[in-house]
């Protein structure tokens, strides 16, 4: 040890730099780059080694799911087709201060009582995910139906991502917990967010705050943020009340909103919402008052059942004498 | 007075000259507005009451001890470039908008180090604290690095292989990916021999 720390001050080069600047460094490093990095010296190998969880890692889909009974995980690197399934008990969790866990997935954990294995398949991933820094910017939760016997974990688990989460995909779940308390902050990094057939506390009031924060964004400073919004319980008011934040806000942003299992009733409860409020747009047009061209167009499916909305910009292509040819685009995602 | 090579270039007549002596006693000055892109300038000015271009013109040089003569000339032309950007205290202000010129002349200001000056400016930016220079050089070594083998990161930077074949063996399969696929391997290999045995012994 004494000898290669003489070296360092002989030297003038890249591992004798002060451990800062070579961090500074390396966090501009790709992992592909960093595992090269890591063959150079020994400095080198113990910096990065020391640092991993700081620094870049290759992304991983991890599934957490329950096979006749058994708790599985699945990893699946981005661009390989190969997916490892183990025991979830086998799995050593090393591995993951070394990988980014991109996107978690967590299914089929049904049960009507109690299960020992399940909470405790969910308090170590919870304190792996912590161990590993890893807060994956996706997370999807398919037919996760537990009881109240789960709620502690679950909180704790939610309490963990949900801040950190861009992408949000909740089907067939049954929470025993309530999720409005994660929607209400500015600092949420939510874009897309989706909740079909599910359960939770204050379900369609979680929603309404989703859609809630969305329309804050509008007004914020960061206006480039598009996002997705597709739910299966709203209420016609809180529409009405994101489509009056749309049209005043100074940005137009784009978005796309589905809503499912929109009947009759709900329809008619929707233009009744809309007369009320002095709304009646044309031909469910709702013009922005801050941009001439813009509006929000709101199309109902009767077959499914299904309501969107979306923006649409008229750009003028052509313009001949006073009549102005207008080509009518939308953007999708 | 001013016989930095051409560390004055962009000073102009009317500028308030601040004096800063290199490792090797050689005197360089810089004007008042490009030394306060520097933390640790703009704290030795507070310490020493350097407020005021009479006190500024009436000072003694600055002795930085850690910085070359050749280092030290390089930070002036860089920080008379970037004169009119924000003070040291701002952070970041070199992610947002761009002037296009400037990044221009950043890059061929970069061009022109070799590893070793590179390395020496990392340091110097490093004690004088001027961080849009800072982040530059991490961002070029970082750039010397990226996409290259081992062997081409060894040669730019004079580094020697101080692992043994074992070691080097060892951390190419720390591969996290490798790792789990080779488990997982493992564990079906035993799986295999697990049902192997009984029919072995029947």
């Amino acid at each position: 040890m004494d000898s290669s720390f003489m070296s360092d001050f002989e030297t003038s080069s890249l591992h004798s730099l002060p451990i800062e600047l070579l961090y500074g460094v390396l966090s501009r490093l790709d992992p592909k780059d960093l595992q090269v990095t890591r063959l150079v010296s020994r400095r080198l190998d113990t910096v990065i080694s020391m640092h991993d969880k700081f620094l870049a890692r290759p992304p991983f889909h991890v599934t957490i799911f329950v096979e006749n009974g058994v708790a599985k995980i699945s990893h699946n690197k981005l661009g390989h087709r190969t997916t490892i399934v183990q025991n979830f008990s086998n799995f050593d969790f090393k591995q993951w201060s070394r990988i980014e866990v991109s996107k978690l997935e967590i299914r089929d954990f049904e049960t009507q009582e109690f299960d020992r294995n399940l909470f405790e398949t969910l308090s170590k991933l919870l304190q792996e995910l912590r161990k590993s820094r890893n807060f994956p910017p996706g997370l999807a939760l398919n037919r996760l139906k537990v009881n109240s016997s789960y709620s502690e974990i679950l909180k704790k688990l939610f309490d963990l991502l949900l801040p950190k989460t861009q992408n949000l995909l909740i089907d067939d779940c049954n929470l025993p917990v309530s999720l409005e308390k994660y929607f209400g902050k500015a600092e949420n990094s939510l874009v897309h967010y989706r909740c079909l057939n599910s359960r939770s506390e204050n379900d369609e009031e979680s929603n309404s705050f989703v859609l809630k924060k969305f329309a804050n964004d509008l007004s914020g400073g960061d206006s480039r943020k598009n996002f997705h919004f597709e739910v299966s319980g709203s209420s016609p008011s809180m529409i009405c009340d994101f489509i009056q934040d749309w049209i005043k806000a100074e940005n137009a942003a784009f978005f796309n909103i589905f809503l499912h299992g929109c009947n009759q009733v709900w329809r008619a409860e929707m233009g009744f919402e809309l007369r009320l409020r002095g709304m009646e747009g044309h031909f469910m047009e709702f013009s922005s008052k801050t941009h001439a061209n813009a509006h929000i167009k709101m199309v109902f499916d009767e077959s499914s059942n299904m309501c969107r909305l979306w923006p649409i910009f008229d750009v003028p292509a052509r313009t001949a004498g006073q009549l102005i040819c207008y080509a009518r685009f939308y953007r999708d995602f | 007075m001013a016989d930095g090579p051409s560390g004055a270039k962009k000073c102009r007549d009317d500028d308030v000259l601040f004096r800063v002596k290199s490792k090797e006693d050689r005197e360089y000055t810089l004007s008042k507005k490009a030394a306060q892109l520097s933390g640790t300038i703009h704290h030795y000015s507070e310490n020493y009451g350097l407020d005021n271009d009479e006190a500024i013109m009436k000072m003694e040089p600055m002795s930085l001890l850690e910085v070359s003569s050749e280092s030290l000339h390089h930070i002036i032309r860089w920080c008379e470039q970037h004169r009119n950007c924000p003070i040291w205290e701002e952070e970041k202000w070199w992610q947002n908008e761009r002037d296009a010129e400037l990044t221009k002349w950043e890059d061929e200001f970069m061009a022109e180090m070799t590893s070793e000056t590179l390395y020496n400016l990392f340091l110097a930016a490093n004690f004088l604290d001027i961080k849009c220079l800072l982040d530059k050089c991490a961002q070029s070594v970082a750039d010397m690095i990226k996409g290259k083998s081992v062997d081409e990161i060894r040669e730019i930077w004079m580094l020697e292989n101080d692992f043994t074949p074992e070691e080097e063996e060892k951390i190419k399969n720390e591969n996290p990916w490798e790792a789990i696929l080779r488990y997982q391997e493992q564990l079906e290999k035993e799986k295999e021999e697990q049902a192997s045995q009984p029919a072995a012994s029947s």
